[in-house]
């Protein structure tokens, strides 16, 4: 679907010379220029769908939303400051419709009050397969679903740091100006999760199921 | 967990423990060199930092498990789709084989003939699987060709939608424009508006002082009058 959209875009006007991706911006500001957004799309898809699938858990809802992210990216275009990176700015646009999501799904979770009803997020849509597999494929993929299951049973401002720095590879520094908290409290965040993952997955990889944490889910969005 | 980073003491020995913030930045690589060597070497000879470093190592390792998958051409539940009736039609055909098989068993202990027997099932075996051969294999074809269209109707799909999308952006951004351009046209006529009220004004105090002066004139005109007529008078005394 990107990808088509992508050659749409390209096929709207003559390549355009940026050299970053905050003048591509500044032209997608100024000019509308088609051709900078697609080359934002392109750089940026990818990283965007990874970060909102492992914020929600799910694949199909990080399509979704890395879509929205761009759709939202231009209709606000204008509100984009060049004195900021660009990262910066779409990674807030992200994580506020991953909030957002978060925020609905609980509370369709509650309204049914039915355990087994796990919604998306806890599906196991990642996983399933038709075909016979190995063992040992078998045990990675059990393996991956626990990690999710554990990342998702964090709350989601330690969540966000783990999927920021070890799955995206931001520097702490970069994630503190993202999230718009000192470094520390990002590094002291990290600790946290890390602590709380190892007690979720020693737990689980041992009794073979998800021990429930009672961590209080703050509500979060970011200025953009 | 607190935000500081203020390094802890340890009973035996005094050591001065770095704190979890820096083996955070440690781990993750974010330490100037002599930074790094440093918490190495107390890694080295301290146990518990030793402990505590390997087991955030380990956590680290099981967060790697989670690797997305790539996405196919084919969702997995149009894979299983396809191939589902095919599975049915195995199951058919094996039922059917195994109904085949028990009859034979039964007329074949009945009649006592086993050799005539084995070879009359024998064929229908073969009937058999050859059939189920043949319905399978068109199936599945079919089944290939219907996927191929699936694919094909899922693309064009695909493609309309991200049409639609555009010009949906197309015309937003047309909106926008008609809106700025539009609010331009209005402050340009505020702008005009006000320029026409401050010349107004202008002209109107232009006129009272040309009036004004005019009056100046004619009083001292009068004045001038008065005094030479006076300094006449004045003269023929």
């Amino acid at each position: 679907m990107g990808h088509s959209f992508l050659s749409l875009l390209s096929r709207m006007g003559p390549a355009s010379l940026v050299a970053t991706d905050e003048q591509a911006m500044w032209r997608v500001k100024m000019n509308d220029d088609p051709q900078a957004f697609a080359r934002l799309v392109e750089r940026w898809e990818k990283p965007i769908q990874r970060l909102c699938t492992r914020m929600t858990g799910s694949s199909h809802q990080g399509e979704d939303l890395a879509q929205e992210t761009f759709t939202r990216l231009f209709t606000r275009r204008k509100s984009y400051e060049p004195s900021g990176r660009f990262s910066t700015f779409l990674w807030r646009i992200a994580l506020n419709l991953c909030y957002d999501e978060l925020r609905k799904t609980n509370r369709r979770r509650e309204f049914f009050l039915d355990e087994t009803d796990r919604g998306l997020a806890d599906g196991p849509d990642e996983f399933i397969t038709e075909e016979p597999a190995p063992d040992h494929v078998l045990a990675d993929r059990e393996r991956a679903a626990t990690v999710r299951r554990a990342l998702l049973e964090l709350a989601e401002p330690y969540r966000v740091v783990v999927v920021l720095r070890h799955y995206e590879g931001l520097k702490f520094r970069q994630i503190a100006d993202v999230l718009a908290i000192p470094e520390g409290t990002v590094k002291s965040r990290m600790v946290e999760a890390l602590n709380q993952l190892n007690r979720l997955l020693s737990h689980t990889l041992q009794e073979g199921e998800i021990c429930k944490t009672q961590t209080k889910k703050p509500k979060a969005s970011l200025a953009i | 967990m607190q935000d500081s980073n203020e390094k802890t003491e340890s009973q035996p020995g005094h050591l001065i423990h770095p704190s979890p913030q820096e083996w955070i930045s440690y781990l993750y690589a974010e330490l100037p060199k002599a930074t790094r060597l440093s918490l190495s070497a107390h890694r080295e000879r301290c146990p518990h930092c030793q402990a505590q470093v390997a087991q955030w190592q380990a956590t680290m390792k099981n967060l790697d498990a989670w690797k997305l998958p790539v996405a196919s051409a084919l969702s997995v539940g149009e894979r299983s789709g396809i191939f589902q009736p095919a599975l049915k039609w195995a199951a058919a055909a094996a039922i059917v084989l195994g109904i085949g098989f028990g009859v034979g068993r039964i007329s074949s202990l009945a009649s006592g003939d086993m050799e005539t027997a084995r070879a009359s099932l024998q064929s229908e075996f073969d009937r058999k699987i050859e059939t189920a051969r043949v319905e399978l294999a068109g199936h599945f074809q079919r089944q290939q060709a219907d996927a191929l269209q699936q694919v094909v109707a899922a693309s064009a799909s695909g493609k309309a939608e991200m049409e639609r999308l555009l010009t949906e952006l197309a015309r937003s951004a047309e909106e926008t424009r008609v809106v700025d351009s539009e609010s331009m046209a209005a402050a340009l006529q505020r702008l005009d508006d006000k320029w026409t009220a401050l010349h107004a004004g202008l002209r109107k105090e232009l006129e009272t002082v040309a009036v004004l002066t005019e009056d100046g004139f004619n009083d001292t005109q009068h004045k001038l009058y008065q005094l030479a007529n006076f300094t006449q008078t004045s003269v023929n005394k």
